[in-house]
């Protein structure tokens, strides 16, 4: 049974009173890609922060629906739940917080008792996908993003994600400071995600979308979805650059 | 520490021996109350004069003139020396709820519950300590209470007693030489290193777990020891007033680590004073819990006497409602190239109030010496307070001396960030916290630092709406 | 500048700064500001030379009493000689005080053997919705900095007056 992620007609304002979204809607259902592109400025990650429950922001109109249930009023927490995840364009640094047992408090979180991972347990599976992914260092004993360099950060994301099994995973900009190896082990580990997933990748660059094809391209100019196509529209954007689109 | 063992009052490791009857001193200090706790005790006339001596120090000294409020302290309405045997126990079914609750979710063995709820007059790790005890023995080791060393080994005792905390440092100091019961006596031999930690709970009773210990430790040359004391679960008293005065030694070379955590529950004044001499190319560390008390003062210092000698004090503070967590540290540098480090990590929350209280003093001479400050707190909530007053003096130019100090609430960005993985807030600020004070955490033995991040967690689950 | 205390109470929105320069002649330097304007701020920049046997007591108290406040205690001090300073600095955080944000940084450079700094930054922080925080670095010149130097071929008085002076630009550049 394919879960849909649902975003009807979305007025968002930052809580200063800075108006961000205008009015934006769109459908995803799981094990679709989703892109969504424009140039910086125009809402994206708002957009990705806004789906996660970010309290920097304020919904004035519309709202976001998963499988019909209205989630606008959840806190973070429960959209989790309920299989949203958001891949943060920067992650934040938690000093002190163990990663392996942060992750497997978060994973626990959504299983019954019996299914529930022990501590070594969890280790060991951390360590085996965090192999594919190539860490400086074992990323069991280090704490939550700290000293973690830009890449390992980006990488850091889609491990949390390839363990958390969400329904719906909003990539904020994965590809940003990531040299062509990581892109690779990241794009790598995406593809062969053992569970269904609907990905909805925010990027102004169009580099991941050569690993990730996409079935829908969206572009957000200004708080508004000026267009929606194909793959190919990433296409025309790289060729074209937003203008164009834009003024079309 | 946690191991389970049967309670049972015959004391048969001849360390301590049971008073033959319950005493009880009237309320109030005087001279004919001071020579009736040292006749109780059978103590030699050198004690006794010691004793008195204080007393007069105490009467004449002024309450500190900093600090948490103790004008509600009334000298004449507290009774400052009660045997176990005197029948202060309370019944198991008045011990308050959420002190079982809390034991229970941090794992307290049934067998310690009673004892720390004050249900009970001892607990004896009887089995552990008799293996551990003959081991220690071997290698010359002492370990044992303070009431036991003045009788067996008063040489020792004399020649340290008040050496590094004289009788009119301060007026809980001078109390504390007057009344003192209790405490511990550790003598670690030349080049000896003592391998696992000595620990003030494995002899506990109700005896040692005093409102007026005091305890000494000397690590001749080369060697190392490490005294634990206290324990994260909440400990019972009805006693108001609390004022140890701890003296460690730490001769050339040596190396010692004293651990404390306390968290008395009820309304304690728990007023310490604690001071570790360093001598040359020493090492002394202080790793400090507070968690209990209604008012708790306590600055462990660090007097980095020879050359190269090194200090650390690592500090946890945890202030909640009607707490008022006064501590920090001293590290006063007398010879050249000494180094210390205090690290501070305070959490308010509930109308709590932490303040961090701070000396580094670098005297001339002491050159080539480096001191490192770092404090930092976590209020919880817009009702909590925290404070900082470090001071730092320095006479000397050859040196570096460097403090950082940060407040904080809990990071919006982290709590989001946390909960976008499905933690709820709750959760999500329980990990906070704990990475918050995880330098400190990491630092205790792992048995203390589980119990205390439960207690952390716990205590969130009050904390967060 | 006066001895004695200087009392200052800021308006709303409005945006304060403070430069002051001790050259040795004051014995005491007090400041009191309140921030009881809503969104004002204080800059404070205090650059202290002292030599000979100047000697200074100085007391700044800045007390955050509105929402949105904020203040910049930057305090750079050049001691040579005799000389001795002694630095009290409080920065309060009244609960209500929403947003405040609040650094006091001081840096005493010991130029001589027998010189005497005392520096005391403490806080008392009632609002949790705040940013506080502060650091103090006392001691000689950084032996490093003076080695590289003169690995360059500056002697050591040259290299000695370089890093002084950029000691102080680090007070004069502050506010860009």
């Amino acid at each position: 049974m394919k879960k849909t992620l649902i975003i009807e007609n979305l007025h968002v304002r930052t809580v200063e009173g800075k108006e961000i979204l205008k009015g934006v809607s769109l459908i995803f259902k799981q094990n679709e890609t989703h892109a969504i592109m424009g140039p910086n400025g125009g809402g994206k990650s708002t957009l990705a922060q806004v789906i996660m429950g970010h309290p920097g922001f304020i919904i004035t109109k519309g709202k976001i629906l998963v499988d019909g249930k209205n989630i606008t009023k959840l806190s973070p927490d429960k959209r989790a739940k309920l299989g949203i995840f958001l891949g943060f364009q920067y992650p934040v640094e938690v000093p002190g917080v163990n990663f392996a047992n942060f992750l497997r408090l978060a994973v626990n979180e959504n299983k019954t008792k019996d299914e529930k991972f022990s501590p070594i347990a969890f280790r060991n599976l951390i360590k085996e996908k965090a192999e594919k992914l190539v860490f400086s260092e074992d990323v069991t004993k280090r704490f939550l993003n700290e000293g973690f360099s830009g890449g390992e950060k980006k990488k850091a994301e889609i491990l949390q994600m390839s363990l958390l099994k969400p329904s719906f995973a909003i990539l904020d900009e994965p590809d940003s400071g990531l040299d062509v190896d990581a892109l690779k082990y990241i794009s790598k580990t995406i593809a062969n995600l053992d569970f269904p997933v609907g990905l909805i990748v925010i990027t102004h660059y169009q580099r991941i979308l050569h690993y990730l094809r996409p079935d829908f391209v969206h572009v957000l100019i200004n708080g508004k979805i000026i267009k929606s196509g194909d793959a190919n529209l990433a296409k025309i954007i790289e060729k074209n650059g937003y203008e164009k689109i834009f003024n079309n | 520490m946690k191991k389970s063992s049967t309670i049972n009052n015959s004391y048969t490791y001849g360390f301590h021996k049971p008073e033959k009857s319950s005493f009880k001193t009237p309320l109030g200090i005087n001279e004919k109350i001071v020579k009736a706790i040292s006749a109780y005790k059978n103590e030699l006339l050198w004690m006794r004069e010691f004793r008195l001596k204080a007393l007069k120090i105490f009467r004449k000294k002024n309450m500190p003139s900093f600090g948490p409020d103790l004008s509600k302290l009334n000298f004449d309405k507290l009774c400052f020396y009660n045997s176990p045997s005197s029948g202060k126990f309370r019944k198991w079914s008045d011990v308050p709820k959420d002190i079982l609750d809390t034991y229970n979710k941090i794992g307290v063995p049934e067998a310690e519950k009673k004892f720390l709820a004050g249900v009970e007059a001892q607990y004896d790790s009887e089995v552990v300590y008799s293996n551990l005890k003959n081991h220690w023995e071997k290698l010359g080791v002492i370990f044992t209470d303070m009431d036991t060393a003045v009788k067996k080994y008063p040489e020792l005792v004399k020649e340290y007693l008040g050496t590094l905390v004289p009788l009119d440092d301060n007026k809980f100091s001078a109390l504390n030489s007057a009344v003192w019961s209790g405490g511990s006596f550790i003598y670690v031999p030349k080049g000896v290193n003592v391998p696992i930690p000595l620990q003030a709970y494995f002899r506990i009773n109700a005896k040692a777990v005093g409102q007026f210990e005091r305890t000494i430790i000397i690590a001749e040359e080369g060697s190392f020891v490490h005294y634990i004391e206290g324990c994260s679960a909440p400990i019972y008293t009805n006693d108001s007033l609390h004022a140890a005065v701890v003296e460690v030694f730490v001769k050339k070379g040596a190396r010692v680590r004293y651990t404390s955590i306390q968290n008395w529950s009820g309304s304690v004044y728990n007023l310490v004073t604690k001071r570790m001499q360093i001598e040359e190319n020493g090492v002394g560390e202080w790793v400090d819990g507070n968690l209990g008390s209604k008012v708790n003062m306590k600055y462990p210092a660090l007097i980095l006497k020879g050359k190269g000698a090194r200090g650390e004090l690592l500090s946890l503070a945890y202030a909640g409602k009607n707490q008022y967590q006064d501590t920090g540290g001293k590290a006063i540098h007398l010879a050249p190239n000494t180094t210390s480090t205090l690290i501070s990590k305070s959490v308010s929350r509930n109308g709590g109030r932490a303040s961090y209280r701070g000396l580094v003093k670098i005297a001339k001479g002491a050159r080539g010496s480096k001191s490192h400050v770092r404090c930092d707190a976590l209020l919880l909530d817009d009702k909590s307070r925290s404070d900082t007053y470090p001071v730092n003096d320095v006479q000397e130019q050859d040196v570096t001396l460097g403090h950082e100090a940060s407040v904080s609430k809990v990071g919006e960005q982290q709590l989001f960030y946390l909960m976008s993985r499905g933690l709820n807030e709750i959760q999500a600020t329980s990990l906070i916290v704990n990475g918050f004070i995880e330098p400190i955490v990491k630092e205790l033995p792992l048995e203390y630092a589980v119990e205390l991040n439960r207690l952390i967690n716990l205590s969130m689950e009050g904390a967060v709406g | 500048m006066s001895k004695g205390m200087k009392n200052i109470i800021t308006k709303k929105n409005e945006n304060l700064v403070l430069p002051i320069i001790w050259r040795g002649k004051e014995k005491e330097i007090n400041y009191d500001i309140k921030l009881a304007g809503v969104n004002s701020s204080l800059i404070l920049q205090m650059l202290l030379l002292g030599k000979n046997d100047d000697k200074v007591k100085i007391k700044i108290n800045v007390d955050h009493q509105a929402i949105e406040t904020k203040s910049k205690i930057l305090v750079k001090g050049i001691v040579n000689d005799n000389a001795s300073v002694d630095f009290n600095g409080l920065v309060k955080i009244e609960k209500g005080a929403k947003g405040a944000d609040a650094w006091l940084s001081a840096n005493l450079l010991l130029l001589s053997d027998s010189v005497k700094g005392r520096a005391v930054p403490a806080l008392e922080i009632l609002e949790n919705d705040v940013k506080a925080g502060h650091a103090t670095t006392i001691g000689k010149i950084n032996e490093t900095e003076l080695f590289y130097l003169m690995s360059r071929g500056l002697s050591e008085t040259k290299a000695i007056d370089l890093i002084v002076q950029g000691f102080l630009n680090g007070f004069l550049n502050y506010e860009k």
